[in-house]
C-alpha cells in the first residue's frame, strides 16, 4: 500500500518534472527573440578633440552627445511620444512630428510626449567615446573625459 | 458523413425551448460560421502571403488587385474577423443576460478563452498587411501591454520578438496568426461544443417538460439557416466594403493620432484618462468579474430566462461594463483627432 | 415524447440558402466591374534587379513597353515611352525611377496611395526627382531643376539646419533629410517648405520667401535623397572620395573683402539683410556694428541662444580667424552710424524730406523698426514669425503704453532689450532722432498723448519674512503654469493659444536686466495687450514677492 502510493507519487513527480523541463526549454526558445538585439556598444567620437560644452546630435545613431564641464553623457533622440527623431538645439530638443519640446536635459517642456528623453550608457575607452545603443536609464550617466586625458599626457 | 458528424455532437432530441430563436439568437452558430469562413479564406491568403518586411505589403496588393477573386477573399477574411469579435461579445452578452453560465462554469471558461484567442488572432492578423495603420496600431497596442503589472514587459518582448515592432514581430504575428491560434481555437471550440452537450444541452432545456423535437432535421436546419445567413451577409458586405489598404508601413512617420485596433481603442481611451486605472485596474476588474461571474451569481432561476429578477444586479453590472466600453470605443475611434484631442468626426 | 417542430425553421432555411446563393452569384458576375480590362488581360509579371534586390512589377500589363495606355482601353497605348538612352528600360524596369507600387494592378494603388505619398508615381518633369538618387549632384541633362534645387538648398542655407548625408558639414536644428525622399512624396516636401508651420504648428522652421519655382526645385532635389547614394559608400564618404559639389554663393564680378564675402559664403544673407541684399528671415545686419558691441557679436556667433533664448538662428561653425574678420567688418567697415548713412543714402532722405523731422522719423521707422514692429505698428512685421519674442505691438495697445513710463520707453530704444532681438540704438540715433520717433509711434499707431500715463496702484511691500518656497511653488502651479510651463519655459499646456507667447522665464539676459519691482509690478497689474492677467485681486502682498523669487529661480537655474 505504502509502496504503491510512493511509486504513484514518484511516477507523477517524474512526469511533472519532465514536462516542466521540456516546457522550460521551449519557453526559453520562445522568449529568446527578445534576447537578440541589434543594440551594442558603438564608438561615437574621439574623446581627445571634443568640442566645448554643448549638445551635439548624431541623428543616425539616434543619440546626442551632451558635454558639460568636463563630463559627457549621451541622451536618446527618440521622442517618447511615438519615437520620431527629435531635433537638438542648444536649448533642448524639438520633435518635428507632433511638436513636443524638451529641455537641454531631456525634460518635457511641452507637447504630447509623456516622459523625458532617456539616457544611454556611456564609457570612454581608448580615447573613444562609446555608448550602448540599447541600454538606457532615466537618469544621466555622466562620464568624466578630462581625467582620461590627464592620464594620457 | 456530415450528418454522422452532426449527430455526434448533438443530442438526438432537443427541447423546443432550445430551438426558440429568442433564446440564443443563433449567435454561437454565427461565431462558428465566421470561424469556418476565416479558416477557409485564411488558408487561401496563406498561399500568396510572405511574412517579410519588404514583401508583405506588396503581397497584399498582389492578392487584392491581381488575383481575380483576391479582393473578395481578403474582404471576407477581414469582415469575418471583425464580425467574429462582435458576435462573440454578443454571444457572451446573451449568455450573461440569460444566466446560461449557471452550472456551466467550465464551459463559460472555455468561452472566455475563445474570446481571448479571437482578440489575439485579430491583433496578430492586423499587423500582417504591414501598412501604416497596422504598424502603428501594433506599436500602440503593444505599448498598452507595458501597463500589465509584473509580466507586462516580458509579455511585450515575447509578442514582439524584441523591444520594437520589426522583422521578428511580423514573423511572430504570422506564426501565431496562421499556425498557432487557429488550431488552438479549433481545440477549444471542440471542447466548448462538447461541453454544451455534456452539460445537458442548452440551459433553456432545463425548464422544458420533457417534450422534445428531433434534432435531425430540425435543429440542423435551423443551424444551417443561421450559417447561410451569416455567409450571405458577409458575402454581400465583402462585395461592398473593401478591407482597407493604407500606405506602406513607415516607421519614421507616425500618423497622428496613432490608434490601437478598434477593439482596444476603449482601453487606449481609458488610459488617456489614467494610465493606472484605465490600463490595469479597470481591465483587471472586468476580466476578474467575467471569470468569476458564474461563481458570484447565486441566483436560483434556471438559466435560459432573460433578465431573471434575482440576477438583475449581475446583469446590470455587465450592461454597465458593456455600454461604457462601447462609449469609450466610439469616442476613441470617431471623436479623437491629432494628439488625442476631442474633435467632431466630420 | 416528440413535439411538433417549429414552423419557421424550414422557410428560414430555404431563404438563407437562396440569399447565400444570390450573394455568391453577385460576386461571380460583378466582381470586376470597376476594372474592366484587367480581368481578362494577361498580367505582365517582370522581375528586375534593383539595387541588388529582385523587384517584381506588373506595370507593363498596361504600360506596354513603358508606353502610356489609353485610359478608355487599357490594352491600347497612346504615347510611347521617350527614348532614355543610355538607360535601358528593359533592364531598369519602372519603379526604380517612377516609384509607384509595382505589385499592384489597379489604377489607384499602383500609382501610389495618398497620404505621405512616399511611393506616389513620378512622371514628366518630376522624373528629375529621381536622377540624383544615382548620379552625383551636378549639371546633368534632364535634371536641370533638381540641380538648381541643390544650389538653392545651399543658397537658402537649408543645410545650416538640416543634415543631408552627402554633405560633410551641416546643421542639426532641423530633421536630418538624408532619407526624406524615401519617406514622403514630392508634393508633401513642397508643402513642408512652403508651409512649415502647418504641422506641427510650433515648428521652428521659418517660412522662406521662395518663389514657387524655387521651392519646387528644392523639392525635386530633396525627393532624390532616399538613403545612402550609390556613388558614395560610407567608406568613400569617410575618405573624402565622394565630395559634394561646392556652391559659390558670392555675387559674381564684385571684389569683396574677406569679412564681407563671409556674409555670403557663411550663408548669413540667406536669412539676414545687409544693405540691398535681403534674405527676409532674420534681422537687418546693416547697422549691427553700431547696435551691438564686439563682445556681443562674438558671443552671439558662438552660441546664439545664450543671448537670445529661443532664437531661430543656428550656430554657424566658423574658423576663429574668419569669424574675427567678419566681426571686424561688421564693426568697422559696414554702414553706419545711421546719421551719416541716412544723409549719404539718397533713397532714404531727399533734401526736402530732411526739413520736416516727422518725415525723417517716418523714414527711420521704416528703415529700422518696421521689419519687426510692422508698417502697421501691430508687431506683426515681416520677420516677426521667426523671432523668439513677439515685438511689442503699438497699434491698439494704448493701455500698455499708458502704464509704461516714458523713461522706460526711451531706455528701451536707447539700450535695447536684453534677451530679445531688440538692439540698442544709442550709437545709431541721437536724442533729436529718438524723440520724434517715439512721438511718431504715439501719434501714428498708439493714438495716445505721450504724456497720458495711468496712475499705478501701490505695490505691496516686500515682506520681512518671505513666504515659504512651498507656498510660492504652489502659487506658481496654480496661477502660472498653464501658460509659463512647469519649467518656466513659456510652453505650458495653453501656450500656443496666445500671441504674444507667454514669456520664457528662463530668459536669463532678459530677467537679469529687470528689477524685482518690475517683476512684481507685472504680476500685480498684468501686461495689457498680452494674455498676462493682473493678479492684484487674487493674491496677498507677500505672495507677489514669493512669485518674484520663483521667477528669479528659473532664470538662475541654468547650467
Ligand atoms: C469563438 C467563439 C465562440 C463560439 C464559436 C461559440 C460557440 C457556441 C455555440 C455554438 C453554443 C451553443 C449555443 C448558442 O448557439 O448560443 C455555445 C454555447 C455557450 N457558449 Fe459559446 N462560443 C464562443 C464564445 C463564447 C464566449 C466568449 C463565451 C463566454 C465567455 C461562451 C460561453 C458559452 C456558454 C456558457 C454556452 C452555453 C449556453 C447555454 O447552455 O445556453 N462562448 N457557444
Ligand atoms: C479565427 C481566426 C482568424 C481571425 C480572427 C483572423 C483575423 C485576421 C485579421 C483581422 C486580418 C487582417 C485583415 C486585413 O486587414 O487585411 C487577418 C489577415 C490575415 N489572416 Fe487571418 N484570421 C483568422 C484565421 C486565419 C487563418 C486560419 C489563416 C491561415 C491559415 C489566416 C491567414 C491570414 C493572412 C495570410 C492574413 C494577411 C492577409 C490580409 O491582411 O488580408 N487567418 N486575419
Ligand atoms: S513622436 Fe514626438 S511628438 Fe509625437
Amino acid at each position: 500500500m505504502v509502496k504503491l502510493t510512493r511509486r504513484k507519487y514518484l511516477g507523477k513527480g517524474l512526469t511533472g518534472l519532465l514536462l516542466f523541463s521540456v516546457g522550460g526549454l521551449l519557453l526559453d526558445v520562445w522568449m529568446s527573440a527578445g534576447r537578440f538585439s541589434s543594440t551594442h556598444w558603438k564608438a561615437l567620437v574621439d574623446a581627445r578633440n571634443l568640442p566645448g560644452d554643448g549638445t551635439y546630435p548624431f541623428p543616425n545613431n539616434k543619440v546626442a552627445l551632451v558635454v558639460s564641464r568636463g563630463r559627457l553623457a549621451e541622451i536618446s533622440l527618440e521622442c517618447t511620444h511615438l519615437g520620431c527623431i527629435v531635433n537638438a538645439s542648444d536649448e533642448g530638443f524639438f520633435c518635428p512630428c507632433h511638436g513636443s519640446e524638451f529641455g537641454p536635459r531631456g525634460e518635457v517642456y511641452s507637447g504630447p510626449a509623456p516622459r523625458s528623453l532617456p539616457w544611454h550608457l556611456v564609457k570612454v575607452k581608448n580615447d573613444q567615446v562609446w555608448f550602448h545603443s540599447g541600454k538606457k536609464s532615466t537618469t544621466a550617466e555622466w562620464v568624466s573625459y578630462l581625467a582620461k586625458e590627464g592620464r594620457m599626457s | 458523413m456530415a450528418r454522422n458528424f452532426l449527430s455526434h455532437i448533438h443530442a438526438g432530441k432537443v427541447s423546443p425551448q432550445a430551438l426558440k430563436p429568442t433564446i440564443t439568437f443563433g449567435l454561437g452558430v454565427a461565431c462558428l460560421t465566421c470561424m469556418a469562413i476565416l479558416v477557409l479564406t485564411g488558408i487561401t491568403l496563406f498561399l500568396y502571403y510572405i511574412p517579410d518586411q519588404a514583401k508583405a505589403y506588396e503581397r497584399i496588393l498582389h492578392i487584392t488587385t491581381t488575383l481575380r477573386f483576391g479582393r473578395v477573399v481578403r474582404n471576407l477574411h477581414f469582415l469575418a474577423a471583425n464580425a467574429l469579435i462582435i458576435l462573440s461579445v454578443l454571444h457572451l452578452a446573451r449568455v450573461v443576460l440569460t444566466g446560461s453560465y449557471r452550472k456551466r462554469w467550465l464551459n463559460w471558461t472555455y468561452g472566455l478563452v475563445l474570446l481571448l484567442l479571437v482578440m489575439f488572432a485579430n491583433f496578430t492578423g492586423y499587423l500582417l498587411p504591414w501598412n501604416q495603420i497596422s504598424y502603428w496600431a501594433v506599436k500602440i497596442g503593444s505599448a498598452l501591454l507595458e501597463y500589465v503589472p509584473l509580466i507586462g514587459l516580458s509579455l511585450k518582448s515575447f509578442l514582439l520578438g524584441g523591444d520594437d515592432v520589426g522583422h521578428e514581430t511580423l514573423l511572430r504575428s504570422f506564426v501565431f496568426h496562421a499556425g498557432f491560434i487557429p488550431p488552438l481555437m479549433l481545440v477549444f471550440v471542440g471542447l466548448h461544443l462538447w461541453r454544451v452537450r455534456k452539460d445537458g444541452g442548452l440551459a433553456a432545456a432545463e425548464f422544458s417538460d420533457g417534450v422534445k423535437v428531433n434534432a435531425d432535421p430540425w435543429l440542423y436546419r435551423a443551424e444551417a439557416g443561421v450559417a447561410f445567413s451569416v455567409l450571405a451577409v458577409l458575402l454581400l458586405l465583402a462585395f461592398f466594403i473593401d478591407a482597407p489598404i493604407y500606405e506602406r508601413a513607415n516607421p519614421s512617420h507616425p500618423p497622428n493620432p496613432a490608434k490601437a485596433p478598434w477593439y482596444f481603442v476603449g482601453v487606449q481611451e481609458m488610459i488617456s484618462y489614467s494610465a493606472m486605472l484605465g490600463g490595469v485596474v479597470v481591465p483587471g476588474l472586468v476580466l476578474g468579474y467575467l471569470l468569476l461571474l458564474p461563481k458570484l451569481d447565486q441566483s436560483t432561476t434556471p438559466g435560459g430566462k432573460w433578465f431573471a429578477s434575482d440576477r438583475r444586479v449581475w446583469s446590470l453590472i455587465f450592461l454597465a461594463i458593456m455600454v461604457s466600453q462601447i462609449v469609450f470605443i466610439v469616442i476613441g475611434v470617431w471623436f479623437r483627432g491629432p494628439n488625442w484631442q476631442l474633435v467632431l468626426p466630420f | 415524447m416528440t413535439a411538433a417542430p417549429p414552423k419557421w425553421i424550414t422557410p428560414f432555411f430555404y431563404c438563407s440558402v437562396l440569399a447565400a446563393l444570390f450573394a455568391v452569384t453577385l460576386v461571380f458576375l460583378r466582381h470586376d466591374t470597376d476594372r474592366p480590362d484587367i480581368g481578362t488581360h494577361e498580367v505582365a509579371d517582370i522581375t528586375i534587379n534593383l539595387d541588388g534586390q529582385p523587384v517584381r512589377e506588373h506595370c507593363t500589363t498596361c504600360h506596354i513597353d513603358g508606353a502610356r495606355p489609353d485610359p478608355a482601353h487599357l490594352s491600347q497605348t497612346v504615347k510611347p515611352h521617350p527614348d532614355i538612352a543610355p538607360h535601358r528600360i528593359d533592364q531598369l524596369g519602372c519603379t526604380g525611377c517612377h516609384l509607384g507600387e509595382g505589385m499592384a494592378l489597379d489604377i489607384e494603388i499602383s500609382h501610389g496611395l495618398p497620404g505621405l505619398e512616399a511611393r506616389k508615381v513620378l512622371s514628366g518633369k518630376e522624373m528629375q526627382a529621381s536622377c540624383f538618387r544615382r548620379h552625383q549632384p551636378g549639371p546633368l541633362p534632364g535634371a536641370e531643376k533638381a540641380w538648381k534645387g541643390y544650389q538653392q538648398f545651399f543658397a537658402k542655407a537649408c543645410n545650416t539646419c538640416h543634415a543631408i548625408s552627402r554633405v560633410g558639414q551641416s546643421g542639426f536644428y532641423g530633421p536630418d533629410l538624408s532619407r526624406i525622399g524615401a519617406v514622403v512624396g514630392l508634393d508633401q516636401i513642397h508643402l513642408a517648405i512652403r508651409e512649415p508651420r502647418k504641422e506641427p504648428v510650433n515648428s521652428k522652421m521659418p517660412r522662406f520667401p521662395l518663389s514657387k519655382n524655387h521651392s519646387r526645385q528644392i523639392s525635386y532635389f530633396l525627393k532624390s535623397l532616399a538613403g545612402d547614394s550609390f556613388y558614395a559608400t560610407p567608406m568613400q564618404m569617410q575618405t573624402g572620395m565622394a565630395e559634394t559639389t561646392e556652391i559659390d554663393l558670392r555675387p559674381q564680378g564684385v571684389e569683396l573683402s574677406d569679412g564681407e564675402s563671409a556674409l555670403y559664403q557663411k550663408q548669413c544673407l540667406a536669412c539676414h539683410q545687409f544693405g540691398q541684399v535681403d534674405g527676409r528671415i532674420g534681422p537687418d545686419l546693416t547697422y549691427i556694428g553700431s547696435q551691438r558691441d564686439a563682445d556681443y557679436l562674438y558671443a552671439f556667433l558662438d552660441n546664439p541662444t545664450r543671448l537670445i533664448p529661443g532664437v531661430a538662428m543656428p550656430r554657424i561653425p566658423m574658423a576663429s580667424a574668419a569669424e574675427k574678420k567678419l566681426v571686424q567688418f561688421l564693426l568697422n567697415d559696414a554702414v553706419g552710424p545711421v546719421a551719416e548713412h541716412t544723409q549719404t543714402s539718397a533713397d532714404v532722405m531727399t533734401p526736402q524730406k530732411q526739413e520736416s523731422s516727422s518725415m525723417g522719423a517716418k523714414q527711420l521707422y521704416m528703415r529700422l523698426c518696421q521689419r519687426c514692429h510692422a508698417a502697421e505698428g501691430d508687431g506683426r512685421g515681416p520677420i516677426q514669425p521667426n523671432l523668439a519674442n513677439f515685438p511689442r505691438a503699438f497699434a491698439g495697445n494704448a493701455d500698455f503704453f499708458r502704464s509704461a513710463s516714458d523713461k522706460r520707453l526711451q531706455e528701451s530704444v536707447r539700450n535695447g532689450i536684453p534677451g530679445t532681438s531688440m538692439p540698442s540704438y544709442n550709437k545709431l540715433l541721437n536724442q533729436q532722432q529718438i524723440d520724434p520717433l517715439l512721438n511718431l509711434v504715439f501719434t501714428a499707431f498708439i493714438n495716445l498723448d505721450r504724456h497720458d500715463k495711468a496712475i499705478l496702484s501701490a505695490l505691496p511691500d516686500s515682506p520681512e519674512t518671505p513666504v515659504s518656497q512651498n507656498r510660492s511653488n504652489e502659487l506658481y502651479v496654480e496661477n502660472c503654469q498653464r501658460c509659463h510651463g512647469s519649467f518656466g519655459t513659456g510652453t505650458g499646456p495653453e501656450y500656443l493659444e496666445h500671441q504674444p507667447r507667454p514669456r520664457n522665464l528662463r530668459n536669463k539676459p532678459y530677467f537679469n536686466a529687470l528689477s524685482d519691482r518690475r517683476i512684481a509690478r507685472v504680476i500685480h497689474d498684468g501686461i495689457p495687450g498680452t494674455a498676462m492677467p493682473a493678479f492684484r485681486d487674487h493674491l496677498d502682498g507677500p505672495d507677489f514677492w514669493g512669485l518674484v523669487e520663483k521667477v528669479r529661480e528659473f532664470s538662475r537655474s541654468q547650467d
